[in-house]
């Protein structure tokens, strides 16, 4: 259920809309956002970062890779809130090697 | 998808960042890279090209050229670590550091292969030679008949049963040939030169010993037919040489004092030495030969009593 975040920053279930260079957008909530040094900046309430007033974040990628960088961020978000008890995925086997290159370059650019 | 191996410590704690994870990714397949593209910041991919082989890395290095100067350290790196011997060289010898590393990678490559050729080359020879000696022991299938050392068409061969007494005859026989043998030349190209001799030989005779049992007595006739003072010379010394001694024999002078006054001279110095001689060796042996003057026509006769 996806739905446009309030101008006024909204809860913790807020829900923040990346942009890809060539047209997709993807819904991610927040607090999964914030796992990007990057994304965090630009959305936090405190700069005056255009992104942080719309919540939505328009990124240089291409789809496919801003796709593994979110789920990348999804996983983390996930294990997280765990503590690490369960036996972690490792999630470089998620990683196609043809996305490799520009995925790490993503990585690096979000400092995730 | 991926069989990454799991080199690294499992981050229990933390999660592995996203950028380690693409660069294990790209660890595990190195030899895929072609390329890096323009942007790529060279701290990221440092530990990626660490990994890779030198091939790869001039590979991505043709592919992204402005990554080149950062590479240097890298290329060092597989010095120290492919030729670990040469390279720490460098450190024990002080030897100037190459300016490029990535040359002298190439250097130590090329140098190391052509050791390695050699030695392969080397033991290829010995290899072949041992097979060599090995061919020439085996047992050979041929319908030829080797060819026979020593062939035998007579059944008694004459050098066969050589006796003591047969070998002695014959270093006998040799040691008279090789002896005799310039009695043998005279004869042929100087045969004029050899019948005087004989006159002066006979005259030698008479001079030195009076005791001999031989009396050669030389009548020398050819003093009238030459008019130079050559001719004149032998057969004059001979007679001169007479005229001291007119015991044994008997000789007629046939030319004026005066003349052969110098021959004789020079004759005389000689005529000792060859009279201690075995007379039967002297009639063989005309040592006078070559002084002899005598013209071509003279043939003087001997007798020996």
């Amino acid at each position: 259920m996806p739905r446009d975040v309030d101008m006024e920053g909204g809860g913790k279930s807020d829900w923040v809309r990346i942009t890809s260079v060539d047209g997709f957008s993807f819904m991610v909530l927040r607090k999964v956002a914030m796992g990007s040094g990057t994304l965090k900046n630009m959305l936090s309430s405190d700069s005056n970062f255009a992104e942080a007033l719309s919540g939505t974040c328009p990124l240089q990628e291409r789809a496919v890779v801003l796709e593994k960088v979110l789920e990348y961020l999804a996983y983390k978000n996930t294990y997280e809130e765990n503590g690490s008890k369960d036996d972690l995925e490792h999630f470089e086997k998620r990683v196609p090697p043809e996305i490799a290159l520009e995925l790490l370059m993503a990585a690096d650019y979000l400092e995730s | 998808m991926l069989d990454v191996a799991r080199h690294d410590v499992k981050p229990s704690k933390t999660l592995p960042s996203l950028v380690l994870c693409c660069q294990r990714v790209l660890n595990a397949n190195i030899d895929s890279i072609s390329g890096l593209g323009p942007d790529m910041p060279h701290r990221l991919v440092k530990p990626v090209l660490q990994g890779c082989s030198a091939n790869t890395l001039l590979r991505i290095e043709r592919e992204t050229p402005h990554i080149i100067e950062d590479n240097e350290e890298i290329w060092k790196d597989m010095c120290y670590r492919t030729y670990p011997i040469i390279t720490d060289q460098y450190d024990l010898l002080e030897r100037e550091v190459p300016l490029s590393w990535r040359d002298e990678f190439f250097i130590l490559r090329d140098a190391e292969a052509k050791r390695l050729e050699e030695a392969g080359n080397r033991i290829r020879i010995q290899r072949l030679e041992a097979e060599e000696l090995k061919k020439q022991r085996q047992v050979k299938f041929t319908d030829r008949v080797p060819p026979a050392k020593r062939s035998r068409p007579w059944f008694a061969s004459p050098t066969q049963p050589k006796s003591l007494f047969q070998k002695t005859r014959a270093d006998a026989s040799k040691l008279q040939k090789s002896v005799f043998g310039p009695r043998m030349l005279p004869p042929m190209p100087a045969s004029k030169g050899f019948r005087p001799a004989f006159a002066s030989s006979g005259a030698t005779l008479s001079f030195g010993e009076s005791t001999t049992p031989v009396h050669v007595t030389t009548i020398t006739r050819r003093v009238t037919s030459a008019t130079s003072t050559k001719p004149i010379g032998p057969p004059e010394t001979a007679s001169k040489r007479k005229q001291p001694d007119s015991s044994a024999d008997h000789r007629h002078p046939k030319s004026p004092p005066p003349a052969p006054v110098i021959p004789e001279q020079r004759m005389q110095p000689k005529l000792p030495a060859p009279t201690k001689k075995d007379p039967m060796a002297s009639l063989f042996m005309p040592k006078h030969r070559a002084h002899s003057q005598l013209p071509n026509a003279v043939r003087p006769s001997h007798t020996i009593r």
